[in-house]
């Protein structure tokens, strides 16, 4: 097994930021030492589709300049960060990992990429990920597939698998991706980093290539809980560009006084406990019981409904899929078939544009909304949704969290479930539910099975309980390996 | 393939979302995209197998009301930064094949 960790010293996000900020490096240097370290392991583990280094440098150059003319830097200031090849960055290649958006530059930033470079951040490139975030390994790249940095022969897991590889060999400290049925806390599970999905609307999503719209939401990769948070920080809020984006009266706190683990009440959902490899079910004990250890209350709680989440899941996410990519259609932007009339120009440029699972997905969706199909699939699929977010709001009532682990396995094996879509769409059936109810949850990387792949636990929390979630995170961690 | 096993969908329905999407399928992916799709489409019955006659469906989890700007005119992204990335356009639009099959 061919492992790339641990080639790179770790520095950790809030480490540069402070020692940028207090002139003891500049921006540039961190920035060169990063790029140098993504052209040594990029080859290997094909992390970036896109390295930004003309942007980074330039950025640098500006962090520096601000320096020195005595300025207060961004609280990211000189922070290298990878950004999912799914949201744009004004100028630099945005492709989606499809053939259909190939060469295309956006006009226009993301709001959570203006507020990255407001904090001073550094972009350093797009990272690899299943086309149009539609995959759980990321192999469905027209880029070719990112190699798990644990061992080169694995997956590391998708969508954002670029992302959680990049900040797993520490080429970045930290990353975004976006997670719509666990595209950010299944690969972080694969990978062993930390991997939040905030609370729906809590991060704009505006700049953010659709996919499901109900569903997707960004967020963060990170190796340590202060850089979470400091990312959080960032890249959440308000955006007038995002009619999803919540509006606050006050905003949720990331950053609460240490939290009493004793007398946390602690969910442990009965259904996601079937079918558990031994190595995860063993890991899943030793968190409970460090929990009980620290005056954790444990409860078994049962939510029937999550048994159908898949399914729901595998409908809505296509049918909002194939309305949302109704627009590439080669017209205003991205790549272009010929045809003689414009619908042949159209058909003959999806065709050639998307790969067999965005066309597995479309059709789905397509198939889920025609006459005829859409009370039995869609409309199910929606009312399972109510049912979810009811059995979710009563276990709630009783318990604080729940915990249960990312991923029924830990990473598998290049091209193990390629031809077997149904077996594929199984790695993400216990990060599903929390999309379909608008939750946050996070992976928290805790053990490592007998083959030494990390193994990835879940924590899902109520809506807007997005800064709990890393401090009972953070209190995990601190337990790893004791 | 199990051929006791039910076909939930057949080629020609294939054919026929591949074409209200805008797809073009050979011979060789209506075959598999067939058996696949049935595959997904027999795990979503499951959902019959719920009673959800008193559920309202949710489409969004977020209980969504319009939002709404004042119509007053703003910055925006320029004409020709939009049309500069276009895979084909003319001074002032995109430009596309004929669309009435004629010239």
């Amino acid at each position: 097994m061919q492992s790339r960790i641990d080639t790179f010293k770790f520095d950790s996000a809030s480490s540069i930021a402070s020692q940028v900020s207090k002139g003891r490096v500049s921006a540039m240097e961190i920035t060169e030492q990063h790029l140098a370290r993504i052209k040594s392991l990029n080859s290997d583990l094909n992390a970036f589709i896109t390295v930004s280094d003309n942007l980074a440098r330039s950025q640098a150059e500006k962090i520096d300049k601000k320096f020195k003319n005595g300025e207060t830097l961004g609280p990211l200031a000189g922070v290298p960060i990878a950004i999912k090849d799914n949201i744009v960055v004004r100028g630099v290649e945005t492709t989606c990992a499809s053939k259909i958006l190939k060469g295309w530059t956006p006009p226009y930033n993301a709001t959570v990429i203006d507020k990255l470079i407001e904090a001073d951040a550094v972009i350093v490139g797009k990272s690899n990920m299943d086309e149009f975030a539609m995959g759980s390994s990321t192999e469905h790249s027209a880029f070719g597939p990112t190699k798990n940095p644990f061992d080169l022969d694995r997956v590391p897991g998708g969508s954002s698998g670029g992302s959680a590889a990049a900040v797993a060999a520490n080429l970045v400290p930290i990353a975004l991706g976006s997670d719509t049925g666990g595209s950010i806390r299944q690969p972080a599970a694969f990978c062993g980093v930390l991997g939040l999905k905030p609370t729906y609307g809590f991060v704009s999503r505006y700049g953010l290539v659709a996919f499901a719209s109900s569903l997707d939401q960004i967020g963060p990769f990170a190796k340590t809980i202060e850089d979470m948070k400091l990312l959080m920080t960032v890249i959440s809020g308000h955006d007038s560009n995002d009619s999803t984006s919540l509006n606050f009266e006050t905003t949720p706190v990331l950053n609460p006084s240490k939290t009493d683990i004793k007398g946390l009440r602690v969910g442990i959902v009965k259904e996601f406990n079937e079918g558990l490899t031994s190595n995860i079910a063993v890991s899943l004990k030793n968190a409970i019981e460090k929990l009980q250890v620290a005056g954790a209350v444990i409860e078994e709680v049962s939510i029937p409904s999550v048994k159908f989440c898949l399914s729901a899941y595998y409908l809505i996410a296509p049918a909002e899929a194939s309305s949302n990519l109704a627009r590439f259609d080669g017209v205003r932007y991205g790549a272009r078939e010929n045809g003689d009339n414009v619908e042949q120009m159209m058909i003959a440029t999806r065709t050639k544009g998307f790969g067999d699972e965005v066309k597995r997905r479309i059709m789905l969706g397509t198939y889920a909304l025609s006459k005829g199909y859409y009370d039995a699939y869609y409309k199910s699929a929606q009312q399972v949704r109510t049912l979810v977010i009811r059995e979710f709001s009563k276990v709630y009532s009783s318990v604080d969290i729940l915990l249960s682990p990312t991923t029924p396995s830990t990473a598998f094996k290049i091209g193990e479930k390629l031809d077997d879509p149904m077996e594929m769409y199984l790695s993400d059936i216990m990060t599903i539910p929390t999309n379909l109810a608008g939750h946050p949850a996070i992976n928290v990387p805790f053990g490592s099975d007998d083959s030494g792949l990390p193994i990835g636990l879940q924590i899902m929390a109520p809506a807007l309980k997005d800064g709990k979630l890393l401090s009972i995170a953070n209190f995990l961690l601190s337990q790893e390996g004791n | 393939m199990d051929n006791n096993e039910e076909q939930i969908i057949s080629k020609q329905d294939v054919s026929y979302v591949a074409s209200l999407a805008r797809l073009d399928l050979n011979d060789d992916e209506l075959e598999s995209f067939t058996v696949q799709l049935s595959a997904v489409l027999v795990h979503a019955k499951d959902l019959s197998s719920i009673d959800l006659s008193d559920l309202p469906p949710t489409s969004h989890p977020l209980a969504l009301k319009n939002v709404f700007r004042l119509d007053t005119a703003r910055e925006s992204i320029s004409r020709e930064e939009v049309l500069s990335v276009a895979p084909q356009r003319t001074e002032t639009g995109f430009l596309v094949p004929p669309i009435l099959g004629e010239d």
